[in-house]
């Protein structure tokens, strides 16, 4: 049996500000396979970001474990999530996020430079994921020269570019219009598809959402798909986190 | 070089505050190096000679500027524990026209100096210093100012001597040059034979003081008391100073001005600082979303405050090369003076220029220092949040 890639294990989160407590994920339990592609849909508020920033390592769950590849990261201290992310994470915002100082190409290189690579083999992983979104002839150009889509497509560039286990797409498609939506779609089913990568995305847009494989909805911090438990383990969430 | 890539990157991001403030910075250690360049001349006027036990004989109520009969000089080599006397006339010389470079030249009895300046004659090949007793016009040359003109022992010069407004036709005899580093100030003086410089002058035989070496730091006590009865009630009373005493009258002389420069000193660069931290928290402040990416993309809170300290090292170095090179050229471009009745030689050494670089990176390290802390510690989930 094909063991998960990404293992969600009775995830909880609760946000405390002085005396107030708002919880924001209960138990979630999610598993990932290598190869799938996840698309995280729910209103605002649900808890969709939370749990994909706890995915990610940029955040830490009051509760529960989050294990890749057979590595759990609860526990690893700021400096070790940030070499865990460097390895085996791949980001993608949703306001693109490149640095407006760096060409395309530059932008690219970005994450290479904490790896220990010779500027050649940079150049080489770099043309190759300009390659993949279809910019090698805008690898000179600054973001302020690209339309939103073709910063988004350097973008994706820049989240493949280390190889990374797990690619992570915060609402990838929210600020394009609907070519450029499109064009960004059929880039992640080529990821997923051609070069097996797997991606968990969140998204608003059903239409984006259906072009995965997979549709996990978040409603008032719990998984659909889990809500029989709420009733269930309330008590018992509430017992252990507050 | 792929940091300093990046690092020049982020530097270009907005030209005109990067240009601003290392334009600050430039200006802020070209202030330091020249002062520090005049503390240091200061300074050097004040040291060196040392190691040898020497007494000044100067008139008990004007100092030097009130001077004493040369013949006093022959009494004076005949008291007890006194190995070698020379009068000593000073004067700032330069080599053409009035504009300097400017020398300190003192006009000396070549066979005194010789005896109480053995450290700096003892360098001089002992032919040349026979020229400089035989010949009344001998000089005796500091290297630098050598090197500066191309001149060779043997030439013939002419230098104005800017306190009587004589010119003294002189033959080069020797060098002077400081190799055991006890007597730096020597390589940019000038000496010359007194017999000659009094005549020139038409003074008759007036010094601005006496120099005594003396046997042994034990007898500094018995000679001064000799001396100082012996001219008691005369015509013209003498004061005897130790050699250290001299330098502390002049430190004392002094002593406000370099307070001030030093004070100068701090404020400018204190200034520069704040100045130089604030534009870099400016900027940190405005690039926290791109922070926050990079943590995410991995960057450790260590990798994003040594990025943020190389930009600020690298903004406060070039500048600090700027200002230092631009003080550099000032003095090369024309010899400076104070007047105190000393004349200083300004020359941007290498040490001031060393302190200059070193103050700089440690202006970038400091400066930077902070912004880069906050800036590391961003979170990224609410940086990447924020509008």
């Amino acid at each position: 049996m094909q063991q998960p890639l990404l293992e969600v294990r009775h995830v909880s989160k609760v946000y405390r500000q002085g005396e107030i407590e708002t919880p924001v994920l209960y138990d979630i339990d999610l598993d990932v396979f290598p190869g799938d592609y996840v698309a995280l849909m729910g209103p605002s508020g649900s808890g969709k970001s939370t749990l994909l920033n706890i995915v990610s390592g940029l955040d830490v769950p009051t509760a529960g474990d989050v294990i890749l590849d057979g590595e759990s990261i609860v526990g690893l201290t700021e400096s070790e999530l940030a070499e865990w992310r460097r390895e085996h994470i791949g980001f993608i915002f949703q306001q693109y996020h490149l640095m407006p100082v760096l060409t395309a190409f530059e932008n690219v290189e970005l994450p290479l430079l904490l790896l220990d690579m010779t500027k050649r083999e940079r150049r080489e992983r770099v043309e190759a994921a300009l390659e993949i979104v279809g910019l090698t002839d805008r690898m000179k150009y600054y973001p302020r020269q690209l339309s939103g889509g073709q910063q988004q497509r350097v973008g994706i560039a820049r989240a493949v570019v280390t190889d990374p286990l797990l690619i992570i797409g915060d609402e990838p498609t929210g600020n394009l219009d609907v070519r450029s939506t499109g064009d960004v779609l059929r880039l992640f089913e080529i990821l997923n598809s051609d070069l097996g990568k797997t991606i968990v995305m969140v998204t608003h847009d059903p239409h984006a959402a259906e072009h995965a494989k997979t549709i996990e909805h978040l409603e008032k911090g719990i998984l659909l798909e889990n809500e029989n438990k709420r009733d269930i383990r309330m008590d018992e969430i509430r017992a252990k986190l507050f | 070089m792929k940091w300093i890539a990046l690092a020049l990157k982020n530097l270009l991001r907005n030209p005109r505050r990067t240009l601003l403030t290392m334009g600050a910075v430039t200006l802020a250690l070209f202030i330091f190096t020249t002062l520090q360049t005049v503390l240091s001349a200061i300074q050097m006027q004040q040291g060196g000679g040392m190691g040898e036990v020497r007494l000044a004989v100067i008139e008990k109520y004007g100092g030097p500027r009130t001077e004493l009969p040369v013949s006093y000089g022959a009494r004076l080599g005949r008291f007890e524990h006194v190995i070698g006397v020379t009068p000593l006339n000073f004067t700032i010389v330069t080599a053409g026209g009035t504009s300097g470079p400017f020398y300190i030249t003192f006009a000396v009895d070549p066979e005194g100096y010789r005896d109480c300046f053995t450290s700096i004659t003892s360098q001089i090949p002992p032919s040349d210093y026979a020229q400089f007793i035989k010949l009344r016009n001998g000089a005796l040359i500091g290297a630098d100012i050598m090197r500066q003109y191309g001149w060779q022992v043997g030439d013939h010069i002419k230098l104005n001597s800017l306190l009587n407004r004589i010119t003294l036709d002189l033959v080069i005899t020797g060098v002077l040059q400081d190799e055991t580093g006890a007597n730096q100030q020597v390589s940019t003086q000038v000496v010359v034979n007194e017999a000659y410089y009094d005549a020139v002058r038409d003074k008759g035989g007036k010094v601005n003081l006496f120099w005594l070496r003396i046997d042994d730091a034990r007898n500094i006590l018995p000679v001064v008391k000799q001396v100082t009865d012996y001219y008691a009630n005369g015509p013209m009373e003498v004061a005897v100073q130790t050699e250290g005493s001299m330098i502390a009258r002049f430190g004392q002389f002094t002593a406000s001005i370099q307070l001030v420069i030093k004070i100068i000193s701090i404020a400018v660069l204190f200034t520069v600082l704040i100045v130089t931290a604030n534009t870099i928290a400016l900027s940190m402040r405005e690039r926290r979303k791109e922070i926050a990416v990079m943590k995410a993309m991995g960057y450790t809170r260590e990798g994003v405050l040594g990025l943020v300290i190389l930009e600020a090292v690298m903004t406060s170095l070039l500048a600090g090369m700027a200002g230092t090179a631009l003080a550099w050229g000032l003095f090369q471009m024309k010899g400076l003076m104070l007047s105190f009745g000393v004349a200083f030689n300004f020359v941007v050494t290498p040490q001031v220029m060393a302190a200059g670089l070193a103050i700089s990176v440690g202006l970038g390290v400091v400066s930077g220092l902070v912004p880069a802390y906050r800036t590391a510690r961003v979170n990224v989930i609410r940086a990447l949040r924020s509008i």
